[in-house]
């Protein structure tokens, strides 16, 4: 579904991504994980173009991935994005944000829209709050109702960019369940996050990166048990003090 | 930020920033082509109208307008400076009666030109027999008229000081007027020196009507030159320049000073307008 | 003179030069909205030579001494072959400088909406058009509100240069002046102008308050 090949990227003097070559199938949950500064979240982002690439390729379901336009928007409606400051409009109420997409770009009408993201916001448990707008909701409301903004539009693939890193502790498991339960639905999603328990118990496959490079993936019990490469037993004991 | 605007180009909105890009040059040439060409055929270039600036003297004299703007300037912006903390205290005040009158005071300085008090000061008072040279005549409306912008720019600092601040310093045992002078104050105005400094273009940009009282400053100096030499347009453009020059290089100022304090600073947007 | 003679004499004319500076005021500063936005338009556009003229615009017309545009415009224009009237001067004048403002109000709304959320609409697919109609426009305007109505003040009291020119009718600051040297009028006359330039500022900051209340975005 979504795969790339020999991607490069460049920062002005920074090599962010050195060679990438990434294949996430149909329904498969892969997270992406590594310190700080090593090009997972710049991986994400490309996926939608909300990076650009130097060189190599990027394809989703065989096509490459367009590079402007209406074919660009179109891909991109097909594809989720949950971002770690949720990024919610700040002047559209909890219901607006949420059907917002379905109305300006899937031209659905309003009411039934409406009806969908009411739905929508019941399933991440927001319903209560559809009338106000996100300054008035704490941070995992506010991410919730991004993710439900993001399945709104029906999307066959879902990235998330550290979507529980600016979030309160007690927080984060109202989103990490929402996720879980997505997973567990069968959606394809690429995750950038530092929760081993997530990616224990739902992710199919962990990539670790470090440098812009992929260093080392695979089964995430055995990557977290036996990490093969020197940085990735490091990076795991610096994170396991928390 | 304009730059997220717009995301980075595919390859057929490069074609069309590139386009777009030789058309806009094209264009804006075309435009200083005419306005030189116009400028060309009015006979501005001859030489007599421009002459003069070769000569030290023309200089020498722009020069000393030029001083008497800045002595105009620097000066009002000082008295404003005291006014608008002063006007601010009382704004703040908590005694209802002075904090409304301060209000009046302020709105009321900030809600007339500074060209209509000019002409109080200039007609109003000396026929009450009050003599008052030509400099305080200018200096004072213009200091009067920024003090009451000053007052809400200091009170849209202090209102940015953190309330905690405020509790520890009381909880340390200072009085309220001491945490206020000690330790809000110093804050606020460093949130707000930016904003100090532009208004400090517009009192530069007020003391250009100083030849309605007759003191010669930088544009007064200007009309001297321009019946000297009967050359108009040459000398108010140049004289124009300078003005956007020299508050060019203040704004310059307020940006630079901005970055380097490092704390947050309050724009002018965040005042309240009454 | 008394408030009764002041009024019997020159109320006729009190009234229309109000009406002058009211007139001038709406029309500089719908000139200057409409300007402010093109400067603003080209100014975030990618197209760089425009960006920098609408940079270039800004820098010139913030910091030029208004009065010494308005005597470049009505006493030296027409050695160029352009000849306008006292109002016009005046109103472009206005206009021109006061979209240079207007134009960084617009910037700085522009610049609190955040990366973030035009990330996020592009994500959702949603156009560049769309993206500025339903995201960016929106959030400006609403945070640009005070700012705006301080400019509008700011207009109204750089309406004032009108004195410098023989404008007919007369503006509420010529007014003043052209009454002191017809009769000795002591203050009553500056009195009157003043408090009619304060209030119209006070009930514009009180509208402007109103409006910033209802459509603030919370953040």
């Amino acid at each position: 579904m979504i795969e790339l090949r020999h991607v490069q990227k460049h920062f002005g003097d920074l090599h962010v991504l050195k060679d990438i070559n990434l294949k996430v199938e149909k329904g498969e949950v892969v997270v992406l994980i590594g310190p700080s500064g090593s090009g997972k979240s710049t991986l994400c982002r490309t996926i939608n173009r909300l990076e650009t690439i130097d060189s190599g390729e990027i394809l989703i379901d065989g096509k490459p991935l367009p590079q402007e336009g209406k074919e660009l928007a179109a891909t991109r409606a097909e594809i989720g994005m949950v971002f770690q400051s949720f990024n919610l409009f700040a002047h559209k109420t909890i219901l607006d944000n949420v059907t917002m997409g379905p109305v300006e770009v899937l031209h659905r009408d309003r009411k039934e829209a409406e009806a969908e993201a009411m739905e929508l916001l019941r399933r991440v448990g927001v319903a209560e709050q559809a009338k106000k707008v996100p300054a008035q909701l704490s941070g995992g409301q506010q991410q919730r109702v991004a993710i439900a903004r993001s399945l709104a539009m029906h999307p066959k693939a879902m990235l998330f960019d550290e979507p529980t890193s600016a979030l309160d502790p007690e927080m984060i498991n109202e989103v990490l369940d929402v996720m879980v339960g997505l997973a567990r639905e069968g959606m394809t999603m690429v995750v950038v996050t530092h929760e081993m328990s997530f990616a224990r118990r739902v992710s199919d496959r962990v990539e670790f990166m470090a440098d812009g490079q992929i260093l080392e993936e695979g089964d995430p019990n055995e990557f977290f048990d036996h990490p093969k490469t020197e940085r990735a037993r490091e990076f795991l004991e610096s994170i396991k003090g928390h | 930020m304009r730059d997220a605007l717009f995301e980075a180009p595919g390859p057929k909105t490069k074609r069309k920033i590139l386009v777009g890009t030789i058309i806009s040059s094209i264009a804006i040439a075309a435009i200083l082509v005419w306005v030189v060409l116009r400028l060309y055929q009015m006979g501005q270039f001859d030489a007599s109208y421009w002459y003069f600036f070769g000569q030290w003297s023309t200089w020498r004299f722009l020069l000393q307008g030029l001083a008497g703007t800045a002595e105009v300037a620097v000066t009002a912006g000082v008295i404003a400076l005291a006014l608008g903390i002063l006007f601010m205290f009382g704004r703040i005040s908590k005694n209802r009666v002075v904090s409304g009158i301060f209000r009046v005071i302020i709105n009321f300085f900030r809600g007339i030109p500074s060209l209509l008090l000019i002409y109080f000061f200039f007609l109003v008072i000396p026929s009450y027999g009050i003599k008052m040279p030509a400099f305080w005549m200018l200096t004072l409306p213009i200091s009067l008229t920024a003090s009451g912008v000053l007052a809400e720019v200091f009170r849209a600092g202090v209102n940015a000081v953190p309330k905690g601040q405020r509790e520890a310093a009381l909880s340390l045992g200072m009085t309220e007027g001491k945490v206020l002078r000690k330790i809000i104050l110093p804050q606020a105005i460093r949130y707000v020196i930016p904003s100090l400094i532009s208004q400090l273009v517009v009192v530069v940009k007020d003391t250009s009507v100083a030849y309605v009282v007759s003191f010669p400053d930088l544009l007064q100096n200007a009309r001297v030159l321009i019946s000297n030499y009967d050359s108009l347009v040459s000398v108010y453009f140049v004289v124009a320049i300078i003005y956007i020059l020299i508050n060019y290089a203040i704004n310059e100022l307020a940006v630079r000073m901005a970055r380097q304090s490092g704390t947050k600073v309050v724009t002018r947007a965040q005042e309240n307008p009454v | 003179m008394s408030l009764q003679q002041l009024f019997s004499t020159y109320g006729g004319m009190y009234v229309k030069a109000y009406a002058a500076t009211l007139e001038m005021t709406v029309v500089s500063f719908v000139g200057a909205m409409v300007l402010a936005l093109l400067v603003t338009i080209a100014r975030v556009c990618p197209i760089s030579p425009l960006r920098r003229l609408g940079d270039f615009y800004v820098q010139v017309f913030r910091n030029v001494a208004t009065i010494s545009l308005l005597i470049i415009f009505y006493y030296a224009f027409p050695y160029l072959g352009i000849v306008w009237n006292e109002m016009t001067c005046v109103i472009v004048t206005t206009i021109l400088v006061a979209a240079s403002f207007g134009s960084e109000n617009f910037m700085s709304g522009i610049n609190t909406i955040g990366v973030g959320q035009i990330e996020a609409a592009r994500s959702l697919g949603l156009s560049f058009g769309q993206i500025l109609r339903q995201v960016v426009i929106p959030q400006a305007l609403r945070s640009a509100v005070l700012p705006m109505t301080n400019l509008l003040v700011a207009v109204m009291l750089t309406t004032a240069i009108g004195s410098q020119v023989p404008l007919n009718p007369q503006e509420l600051t010529g007014l003043v002046s052209y009454i002191n040297t017809m009769s000795v009028g002591g203050i009553l006359p500056f009195a009157v102008s003043a408090l009619l330039y304060a209030g119209t500022a006070f009930l514009i900051g009180l509208a402007g308050n109103a409006i910033d209340k209802r459509v603030r975005i919370l953040r």
